[in-house]
């Protein structure tokens, strides 16, 4: 449950994000799951893939990246720039060798299959030569 | 844990039901041009209707962002959205020259600028 408030709300992000000053924002997130994989989605507009950067920590998944402000005199400024940082539990292992990650037009699509355990296997136990 | 979360068919979002936002839009003035940017991501190109009325620009575009069907919801912070936009245009502003580009998610509007009428001096002569 503790994991479900902090994905929705993002408050740890937020916190982080005020922390950090003025030029830093939260990325929306969509974070779904079925048995085979979860799928997360991000809206990042004006995000160049180069400033991008997605890393996988245990169960935690972490996006963090930029992007640059422009100078200039505004008559109006609302697009978010400077610096972001998402941190996700997904409460399962993944296979992290199978991670996509895609970005277009402003939306982050990251698929990540579950890791699958070894089928268990039954052993045979056999009879010592003293039995 | 996920047997207790709604799937997303449960959710209702479907095209009818639709979100409607103003795009986050920056408008910079250089001596040139004016540089309108609005943040509207999920878009393709061919979704953006845009026309220009007398004194303003009137945009408008749906981003299909549903989640994944059939999927249980763990955090859901965006869906579609109908974005729409009424930016009054500076008068200094040349509407019939206006250029768009849209990439990464960012509509980019140039509108560029009257050249100001020189300032010209004029000397009175005595009678």
């Amino acid at each position: 449950m503790y994991r479900f408030i902090k994905n929705i709300t993002g408050v740890q992000d937020f916190l982080e994000s005020a922390q950090q000053g003025a030029n830093s924002f939260s990325l929306p997130i969509q974070l779904a799951e079925d048995s085979e994989r979860f799928v997360v989605r991000s809206l990042a507009p004006g995000m160049k893939k180069e400033n991008l950067e997605i890393t996988l920590s245990g169960q935690t998944l972490n996006i963090c990246g930029s992007i640059p402000c422009q100078g200039g005199n505004f008559l109006r400024q609302e697009c978010p720039c400077g610096t972001f940082r998402r941190s996700l539990e997904l409460g399962a292992l993944v296979d992290g060798e199978a991670v996509e990650a895609k970005l277009e037009a402003g939306v982050l699509t990251i698929i990540l299959p579950k890791h699958k355990p070894a089928r268990s296997s039954r052993i045979q136990v056999n009879y010592g030569s003293k039995a | 844990m996920s047997s207790s979360l709604p799937k997303t068919e449960n959710l209702g979002l479907d095209e009818n039901l639709r979100y409607t936002a103003s795009p986050a839009t920056d408008v910079l003035e250089t001596p040139d041009e004016y540089i309108v940017t609005c943040a509207m991501p999920g878009l393709d190109k061919d979704d953006i209707q845009m026309k220009t009325v007398p004194g303003e620009l009137l945009l408008q575009a749906t981003a299909k962002l549903d989640p994944p069907q059939g999927m249980h919801m763990h955090c859901l912070e965006f869906c579609s959205v109908l974005y729409r936009l009424r930016l009054p245009l500076p008068q200094e502003a040349i509407v019939d020259e206006l250029s768009a580009t849209y990439a990464d998610g960012m509509l980019t509007l140039r509108l560029p600028r009257k050249k100001q009428s020189l300032v010209r001096r004029i000397n009175v002569i005595s009678g």
